[in-house]
């Protein structure tokens, strides 16, 4: 009787740790199974550009749709409101008409005309700041481009957007400042000098750059954030 | 009643609760795994749909439409630049002009990103011609066998064409007090402009009076700057804007003939810009511009309308159409 009561015993001692071993054994293959899907699914997240949370894509589309469009609207109206601005030249300022100086241009003064008027609506009177630069060619095409600043309001920041539009000059065009004379866009010289060269009727940064009726392919550079 | 457990389903109760465990263990993984594809597809989706795209084809439909409008103002340059030349020296201008143009806006796209346009090759489809007076005399024919040049026809009736352009430049100083008349027939209707120096001929001002047969007479006057007016009865407009009529674009159809009485008292130049080709004199009383400096009036060939290839590559994009420029009248 004892010896069959020891053997049962033994057995069902046997059998419990089998059980245990075996509820270790199906635990750690859980356990392994979803470490395994965690870490999978951590790997196979995609990196966007908002990932880091820094800047809302919804946002910066939304700027940079605004800026597009203030650009396109500007340079295909019937006046041309964005061709008569980059000509609005003041050869005394060496500047555009009306900026504060050469370095910043109208930098967080308003910008006259249609244009102006579209930028403070849009950008400036919800808070946001803006770079204007209007880049030209150079009549020799190995040196590259120039650019003049038309408003400078600072650095951007992140998030900032950039929007572009071509403005194409021709020769007979002439300066659209209040203090511009007749004489057309070919006749001015490029250099700032007081005594302009015989021929030329004054000073205009932009040079002509192209032969024929073009006188050049402006890009005007808008900047916002 | 009670009811006993059978020792067997004691038994198998843990094991039942560790089978558990894994299968529960597999559906989490699942679950984890099948949730991150999700997540993952949903994120990939936003960042690569074609929302970049789209902004590419309005930045393509942006420059096809730039190209095609700055093709056309440089056209409408190239074809009054010059008068004394034939068709070919024409067209050799008008090439070169967009090429270099077209290698101007390739400049101004490379160095400024990585987008290849060109807008070349251009292609006449039609010519016209431009009728002129270059020099200021009065609106008087110059064809010797003319029996009446105060009361002529520049278009003459038989030769009604289109008409694009038609612009006056009058020498106000040399205008008389008692009006001269144009007159425009269009396919059904007319317009008359009776035209004369305001103030009993010692004003600043030119008078237009306009009649015709849908518009109510009324008289505009024009103010002279440097003792010009320029007038453009096509447009209705004269003194830069400053003025404003009645004009043949807006209302008459064409094939138009104009005519001219009293052009005597009428002084200065102009420009009108027809549809037919009339190379040589050939059609016309105006004479041929070619070869002959000291013509009073002549004419000479323009381009009425042609083709531009358009070009525009990018790393998403590749675009090339055969774009439409007609230089008078319509749009681009």
């Amino acid at each position: 009787m004892d010896g069959h009561t020891q053997r049962t015993t033994g057995r069902e001692r046997s059998s419990g740790g089998d059980r245990g071993q075996a509820f270790t054994l199906e635990g750690l293959i859980g356990a392994i199974l979803v470490i395994t899907a965690l870490w999978y699914a951590v790997q196979v997240v995609v990196i966007t550009p908002t990932t880091g949370g820094a800047v809302d894509s919804s946002v910066r589309a939304d700027l940079h749709q605004q800026a597009e469009d203030s650009l396109l609207i500007a340079s295909q109206a019937d006046d041309e409101p964005l061709s008569t601005l980059v000509r609005n030249w003041s050869q005394s300022q060496r500047t555009f008409s009306g900026a504060v100086n050469p370095d910043i241009g109208y930098g967080t003064q308003p910008i006259p005309g249609a244009f102006g008027d579209m930028l403070n609506e849009t950008f400036a009177s919800r808070g946001r700041l803006y770079n204007i630069e209007v880049s030209f060619l150079n009549p020799d095409p190995s040196n590259g481009t120039g650019s003049i600043p038309m408003a400078s309001q600072g650095t951007p920041s992140t998030g900032s957007v950039v929007a572009t539009q071509r403005v194409v000059l021709y020769d007979n065009m002439t300066l659209s400042s209040a203090s511009a004379g007749t004489a057309e866009l070919w006749q001015y010289d490029t250099y700032p000098t007081k005594n302009p060269i015989d021929g030329k009727s004054g000073y205009y940064p932009v040079p002509n750059a192209v032969d024929g009726p073009v006188y050049n392919v402006l890009e005007v550079r808008l900047i916002v954030w | 009643m009670v009811i006993e457990s059978n020792p067997d389903d004691r038994r198998g109760l843990p094991a039942r609760r560790g089978q558990l465990l894994l299968v529960g263990a597999v559906v989490l993984a699942i679950v984890i795994v099948v949730l991150s594809l999700v997540v993952n597809t949903v994120l990939f989706t936003q960042n690569a749909d074609a929302e970049g795209v789209s902004a590419e084809i309005e930045s393509v439909d942006e420059f096809a439409f730039e190209a095609g409008k700055t093709s056309r103002s440089i056209l409408l340059r190239v074809n009054h630049a010059e008068y004394e030349r034939n068709v070919d020296a024409l067209q050799a201008q008008v090439s070169l002009s967009i090429r270099n143009y077209s290698d101007a806006l390739e400049r101004s796209y490379a160095t400024s990103g990585t987008v290849y346009v060109n807008a070349s090759e251009w292609q006449t489809i039609r010519n016209g011609t431009r009728l002129i007076q270059p020099s200021d005399r009065s609106f008087t024919s110059t064809d010797p066998a003319d029996p009446d040049p105060e009361n002529w026809e520049i278009i003459a009736s038989g030769e009604e064409t289109d008409i694009g352009w038609y612009l006056l430049n009058v020498d106000l100083r040399n205008v008389s007090a008692q009006r001269a008349e144009i007159n425009i027939s269009g396919d059904t209707e007319y317009l008359e402009y009776a035209m004369n120096r305001s103030d009993g001929g010692n004003g600043n001002n030119l008078s237009i009076a306009v009649d015709g047969s849908t518009v109510s007479p009324e008289t505009t006057n024009c103010t002279a700057t440097g003792g010009r007016v320029l007038v453009d009865l096509f447009d209705g407009e004269g003194s830069f804007g400053r003025c404003s009529f009645a004009g043949i674009d807006d209302t008459l159809e064409p094939p138009y003939e104009v005519e001219i009485d009293n052009g005597n008292r009428l002084n200065g130049t102009y420009s009108i810009v027809t549809e037919t080709t009339w190379a040589g004199g050939s059609g016309s009383d105006f004479p041929d511009c070619e070869n002959n400096p000291s013509a009073t009036t002549c004419s000479t060939p323009v381009v009425w309308n042609g083709s531009v290839n358009l070009t525009y590559e990018s790393s998403t994009v590749q675009y090339a159409q055969e774009r439409n420029i007609t230089v008078y009248g319509g749009d681009t």
